[in-house]
């Protein structure tokens, strides 16, 4: 499991991590949203052991992987941009990560090279930067980590890619209870691959959920009335976003569907309808309550 | 985890490290190799196997040999092999520490199961081993072209080995140094023009520093030399030269051209710098990658040195082309402004941090005025200090013009001893004590406090003998007058015209005839000279009438304007093996092999004993 304790990590005077707490448990694929310059990226670098947290802690299993060998076995880091040594093939790089990580699997790095349309003799640095991702991707899982962390690893992937990826981790996790923690922009690819995720903004944690208990526990509520009652009317919903158009209503609200159905039609609607949220319309609209929205950045 | 999973995970992290850092340069250890055997072996195979074509018409003894082969050793490596080795150090550097100056590579390699010690270690010990193995190669191939020829291996192996350790330490050394550099950088061209800030400004500063002082403080003398460990001390391109230096260009045969105190220096501040750089890597931020500095005190102390150096230096040159105190002042502050300046900007990559920056050049100003003040007011003493008369067993003079004694060497061309008059009769110990006292009043009341003054003039240094076993030394400058027939006065005075002084002032006082090999006689107004080698007797005859002659002021050593027309030139034995007498004491008793130069003396024909034994030999014919 992994617990971060009041983490804090400061660049100079900004906060990168102000004091967060929340933990992710074994075999679980977490996924990481945020604004740019939320701290995600030093989230994982400092759970990787490459920076030293300036305050609190971060633990896997009970222990710090900052300048701890034994713990940093364990877990494998593919950043936005992934470094590999100079004039490497994957071959060459394979070699390097094998005498390193003691749980390296060679039959599953063969595999791996079987499965993406990559050559491991040629030198990486030519390659595409779609294809060196690939490369990352197999080293990673060849090393055969209990905690995969990836930084916008889904950058430069084709579609095809993207659903092999998805697929190979989510068998990892299956089969060994690997724990992946992902960090992303792109929420359509987060969506369906996430069992939890966690909203950072400013260096702090906004909220964080179980994917399923999140989607159902905020709703879209489209509704007509004639005529609109006052919107004093909707004080006992919890809502987050109000649109009015002449007549249609369209609301955010927390809440199940059922409470949120039963509280709109109380209310005498001519129709009403209630859609779950895509993970990136709850992105948006949790970041709206934050002060993080369009009309705010314009203004 | 028990300590010993611990240091076996340890151990095995550094052995991986080590062989992929290996792996990583083998190419760059290759061209090394064939790069140092070009340098050195191939070259000297070359003046061998000519060396070997021209013997048909000369007899080469294996001394001959050994002698071609050491200098060949010696002039190859100091021109070539070290230089090569120090740029190698510098390629290696980049490519093994490079890695901490880029956020990618800095994820890559801190993310790996791998301690901070044992890979910054393993890289360490890499780098060594890409320097040392061509380094070693080449020096057995050298070994080996040495035995097949007559050369004496027995003699110079440990010559050979001084030069090949040196070598190796130095490169250590340096590599440790970009090491350091490469944990306190953000970046690698500021790693790069650190090591090259440092290794020029440190040199410079001492120099500087001690021009500077010695033209403030009267009588300073630091002892401050080109062969002072001083000197070089945090320098290692600059002290790799240095052994080279010391020996000059021919080999004359010895055990170690280093001296025992560079060798102990240096290892101690590899160590120094190992620790260190082990310690700060572990205290490192990963962010720290492509930003100005990790640790800002490297950058603060190279850019004092910089701006030191360019100050005084400046400073000083405008003061000696004009003789104006003020122009001294305008060159440092115009000198060091600029210096601070642009070592700002170019750590800082612009101006932004400039303000800031003052601050650092606010302490340099500070600690220059502190030493301006000290200097200025006599350094506590140190101006008017002489010893009591009855605390001094003797004194030594080194007067340009009246000391002509010369340098005994051993057989590694160390020096073992000066023939400096030295005065040990109380009348004469007097006299110079009351020179020095009027000296020391006249400087205090020319001004005081003390102005910059070029040291112009030729040197006067007087070395008080204590009884205690301490020594005190002072140096004078002094334009030196003139008489109607160009013979200089001493400001001595009497004490140069001395037996006392005379005696101990020339090397043939010392001498015994056996150690005469020849002597050449010639003209200053012709090119060519005769070479005679008498026997013993002649030998002893020519000593005590030489002797006679210096004593009576009629023999000179050609430093004066009106000296006489013939000269004797007395080349001595070589090596020398000294027999009981003034020499082997002046030396301590000294029972190994000693060179001596070579002197001319000059004389006036039909004066002088000298003259009378030549016309009696017919050697002036």
């Amino acid at each position: 499991m992994i617990e971060a304790k009041k983490l804090t990590k400061k660049f100079g005077t900004t906060a990168a991590l102000d004091e967060i707490s929340f933990s992710i448990g074994s075999g679980s694929v977490f996924g990481l949203v945020g604004s740019n310059g939320a701290g995600k990226s030093t989230f994982l670098r400092t759970l990787a052991g490459i920076y030293k947290p300036g305050g609190g802690e971060v633990l896997l299993d009970g222990a710090a992987p900052f300048e701890n060998s034994e713990v940093k076995s364990q877990i494998f880091f593919i950043s936005d941009f992934p470094y590999f040594l100079p004039q490497a093939s994957l071959k060459e790089m394979a070699a390097f990560y094998s005498r390193l990580y003691p749980s390296w699997s060679q039959k599953r790095f063969e595999e791996l090279c079987g499965m993406f349309p990559i050559d491991s003799k040629s030198k990486i640095v030519n390659m595409s930067k779609g294809m060196q991702r690939q490369a990352a991707i197999i080293c990673a899982i060849a090393t055969q980590p209990r905690c995969l962390l990836m930084d916008e690893v889904f950058d430069g992937l084709d579609p095809v890619m993207r659903q092999l990826l998805k697929r190979i981790v989510s068998g990892e996790v299956a089969q060994r209870e690997m724990t992946v923690v992902i960090a992303s922009h792109n929420l359509r690819e987060l969506e369906d691959f996430c069992d939890h995720v966690g909203l950072f903004h400013k260096g702090g944690v906004v909220f964080e959920r179980d994917l399923d208990e999140l989607k159902l526990g905020i709703s879209k509520v489209q509704a007509v009335f004639k005529p609109m009652p006052e919107l004093s009317a909707f004080a006992p919903l919890e809502i987050i976003k109000t649109e009015m158009h002449g007549s249609l209503i369209n609301l955010v609200i927390r809440g199940t569907k059922d409470e949120i159905l039963e509280k709109i039609n109380g209310l005498n609607p001519v129709f009403a309808e209630v859609l779950p949220l895509t993970l990136e319309e709850v992105f948006i609209s949790e970041m709206e309550v934050a002060g993080y929205d369009l009309e705010n950045i314009l203004n | 985890m028990t300590s010993k999973t611990s240091s076996t995970r340890r151990m095995k992290e550094f052995r991986e490290t080590y062989l992929w850092s290996l792996k990583k340069n083998r190419g760059m250890m290759a061209l090394l190799a064939l790069l140092m055997f070009i340098a050195l072996p191939m070259i000297l195979m070359t003046v061998m196997a000519n060396t070997q074509n021209r013997i048909t018409t000369e007899i080469y003894t294996p001394e001959m040999w050994t002698q071609t082969y050491m200098s060949g050793i010696m002039t190859l490596t100091a021109a070539l092999v070290t230089p090569l080795s120090l740029i190698f150090v510098l390629v290696i550097s980049v490519s093994l520490f490079g890695y901490m100056h880029q956020k990618r590579s800095v994820d890559t390699f801190h993310a790996l199961p791998v301690g901070r010690t044992p890979m910054i270690l393993g890289r360490l010990l890499a780098g060594l081993t890409t320097l040392y193995a061509p380094v070693l190669l080449n020096f057995m191939i050298v070994f080996f072209v040495g035995a097949s020829y007559p050369v004496l291996l027995q003699n110079c192996w440990t010559a050979v080995l001084s030069y090949l350790l040196w070598l190796m330490l130095i490169c250590l050394a340096t590599l440790c140094l970009s090491a350091f550099m490469a944990v306190c950088t953000g970046m690698t061209t500021d790693m790069i023009l650190s090591l090259l800030g440092v290794n020029a400004a440190y040199p410079l500063l001492i120099f500087l520093g001690d021009r500077f002082a010695s033209s403030l403080l009267p009588g300073l003398n630091t002892g401050l030399n080109s062969n002072s460990l001083f000197l070089t001390a945090l320098s290692p391109f600059s002290a790799a030269f240095m052994p080279y230096i010391l020996s000059g260009s021919q080999y004359q045969g010895g055990s170690s051209p280093v001296s025992t105190g560079f060798y102990v220096w240096w290892t101690v501040f590899t160590l120094i710098l190992l620790a260190g750089t082990v310690i700060l890597y572990q205290k490192r931020k990963s962010e720290c990658a492509e930003s100005s500095f990790a640790f800002s005190l490297p950058k603060n102390a190279i850019r004092f040195m910089i701006t030191a150096v360019v100050g005084l230096g400046f400073g000083l040159l405008l003061q000696s082309e004009t003789e104006n105190l003020s122009n001294f002042f305008i060159g440092l502050i115009a000198g060091s402004l600029a210096a601070h300046i642009v070592t700002e900007a170019i750590y800082s990559r612009g101006f932004k941090q400039l303000k800031k920056s003052f601050v650092g050049y606010g302490f340099f100003a500070a600690v220059f005025l502190a030493a301006y003040a000290v200097l200025a007011t006599g350094f506590f003493g140190y101006d008017t200090r002489i010893p009591s008369a009855d605390s001094v067993t003797s004194i030594t003079v080194n007067d340009a013009y009246t000391s002509s004694g010369g340098r005994i060497n051993n057989k590694s061309q160390h020096e073992l001893a000066e023939i400096l008059p030295t005065l040990t009769e109380k009348s004469n110990i007097d006299k110079v004590m009351e020179l020095h006292k009027t000296i020391t009043q006249e400087k205090r009341s020319h001004s005081y406090p003390y102005c910059l003054n070029s040291a112009n003039g030729s040197p006067l240094t007087i070395t008080y003998h204590l009884k205690n076993g301490g020594t005190m030394k002072r140096t004078y400058y002094f334009e030196y007058q003139t008489d109607d027939q160009g013979n200089f006065f001493s400001p001595l005075g009497d004490v140069a015209k001395s037996k006392e002084y005379r005696e101990t002032s020339n090397l043939l006082f010392y001498v015994e005839p056996e150690y005469i090999k020849s002597i050449d006689v010639g003209s200053k107004t012709s090119e060519s000279s005769v070479t005679f080698a008498p026997d013993i007797n002649t030998k002893k005859e020519l000593l005590d009438a030489l002797k006679q002659d210096i004593l009576d002021g009629k023999v000179g050593d050609g430093k004066t304007a009106a000296d006489s027309f013939t000269y004797l030139m007395i080349e001595y034995k070589a090596p020398l093996q000294l027999k009981d007498g003034k020499l082997k004491t002046l030396l301590n008793g000294y029972d190994g092999d000693i060179y001596l130069y070579a002197n001319n003396y000059y004389y006036a024909e039909g004066s002088g004993k000298t003259s009378e034994l030549m016309e009696k030999l017919g050697w002036t014919k």
